[in-house]
């Protein structure tokens, strides 16, 4: 990933966070050890971050910490699945997924009478990407495919969604997170998202 | 799993090699070699236990010897004897009062060292409390870190909240030991809220609370709020941030 690194440094002037905050959540786990890059600087070594996500994060730790403990917060940015299941009708009551999503998921075939978290997941990826216009609707039965048998695979790791075409195709990638990808002349990267960001919606909503 | 309470004890009070297993208390009077994993509600070591496995008990005490190929799973452990584990140490409680070695990263609640560990990955805690020797090859990210320096100790790196490093005057049993060298901390990086060091060696200290007592060296402080320097401490350069 060509993010934007900050230092440590940087970033504790920039949000008024102090080193004790900033050791607690890593404790805490509110904030992954990948995200602690060590560069060498010029007076030895220094802690970067990627900026972007790590504002991000900061931003929503300071402004969910009095509704949630940590310990509490911690599971809603941990990549783990937790124990969920859900029908359809909860999942539509709770505005998770509409019927437009769920009638593709009876195409594919994919339907269930109660859904794990892991299944919510690729419903709510679905539905978020659909309604923003992102993807088209026989995009989107491909999302079902690639989410549903191998999304699993990522059940304590973070994950991206990639969408590449080529000629008009389009193909849905699951990859780690920050992996390195080249492609071809002829390929376009319409969407490189990380999936982390949607599970910490969904654990919200859920919660 | 099995109710605990339901399963047998395990017994050792001469020679006895095992296979491991579930187990509800192990007691260890003798010796005995465990080639496997352990799985128990007590353990508790007055011999020599050499172990290769994975051990997880809820309690467990050393007060003799042991030796542990794998990782040790705990709520509480207690190490009165010597202890070597070649795996990572997890327990919300952990004491020592005896010798400690660790080759691998350590996680808990609260440590309290009265004697001596040496860690060779990563310290993760909320409150370490050392009265004694300790030597960590990795990070130490705690809570509050209280040292009072006996002899010479250890840190690559340290972070957290409150980290009070302090020299005692030496004596008894240490000064008449006069072993592991003179009173210091030795460390690159400090960083913390609140920080006091005393004959503490380190590269950089950031903070927003600072005071650099006697017998320090310190290359750079850089701190927030304020910052107070012993007349017998040795700063290169503080700069205010």
């Amino acid at each position: 990933m060509t993010d934007e690194l900050i230092s440590k440094k940087d970033l504790l002037d920039l949000t008024g966070i102090s080193y004790g905050q900033l050791y607690r959540w890593k404790r805490k786990n509110l904030i992954p050890e990948e995200w602690f890059i060590r560069k060498s600087s010029y007076t030895g070594q220094e802690t970067f971050f990627p900026k972007q996500q790590m504002l991000t994060r900061i931003d929503k730790i300071l402004n969910m910490k009095d509704g949630l403990s940590l310990d509490e917060l911690a599971d809603v940015f941990s990549p783990t699945l937790g124990e969920v299941e859900m029908s359809a009708e909860q999942l539509m009551d709770r505005n998770i997924v509409s019927s437009p999503s769920l009638e593709l998921v009876k195409e594919a075939g994919r339907e269930q009478p109660m859904y794990a978290l892991e299944q919510i997941m690729m419903l709510y990826v679905l539905e978020k990407l659909l309604l923003s216009g992102d993807i088209t609707r026989q995009e989107g039965s491909l999302l079902i495919d690639v989410m549903s048998e191998h999304y699993y695979r990522f059940a304590n790791r973070a994950s991206e969604l990639l969408l590449i075409r080529k000629m008009g195709v389009p193909t849905f990638m699951l990859v780690g997170s920050g992996s390195e990808l080249y492609f071809d002349q002829g390929v376009k990267v319409v969407l490189r998202i990380p999936l982390g960001t949607f599970m910490e919606e969904l654990k919200l909503k859920l919660g | 799993m099995e109710e605990r309470h339901l399963r047998n004890d395990l017994n050792v009070s001469g020679l006895s090699q095992t296979a491991g297993g579930a187990f509800h208390r192990v007691s260890i009077d003798g010796m005995a070699k465990v080639n496997g994993n352990l799985d128990c509600t007590s353990l508790s070591v007055n011999g020599t236990l050499k172990m290769h496995g994975a051990l997880s008990a809820e309690s467990a005490t050393i007060n003799g010897m042991c030796t542990l190929n794998g990782p040790l799973n705990s709520s509480r452990v207690r190490v009165d004897g010597l202890t070597t584990i070649h795996g990572n140490l997890s327990s919300p409680e952990l004491e020592v009062n005896g010798k400690c070695t660790v080759r691998g990263r350590v996680d808990g609640e609260r440590i309290d060292i009265g004697g001596m560990i040496t860690i060779d990955g990563d310290v993760q805690c909320e409150s370490l409390n050392v009265q004694g020797n300790i030597k960590i090859s990795g990070f130490l990210n705690a809570g509050s870190v209280e040292i009072k320096l006996h002899t010479s100790s250890s840190a690559k790196e340290i972070g957290g909240e409150r980290i009070d490093i302090r020299r005692t005057e030496q004596s008894g049993f240490w000064k008449s030991i006069g072993l592991g060298g003179t009173p210091s901390f030795k460390t690159s990086l400090i960083e913390g809220d609140e920080i006091v060091l005393e004959d503490t060696e380190a590269d950089i200290v950031r903070g927003s609370k600072v005071y650099i007592g006697r017998g320090c060296s310190i290359k750079l402080v850089e701190y927030s709020g304020e910052l107070e320097i012993d007349p017998d401490a040795k700063v290169g350069s503080s700069q205010r941030i």
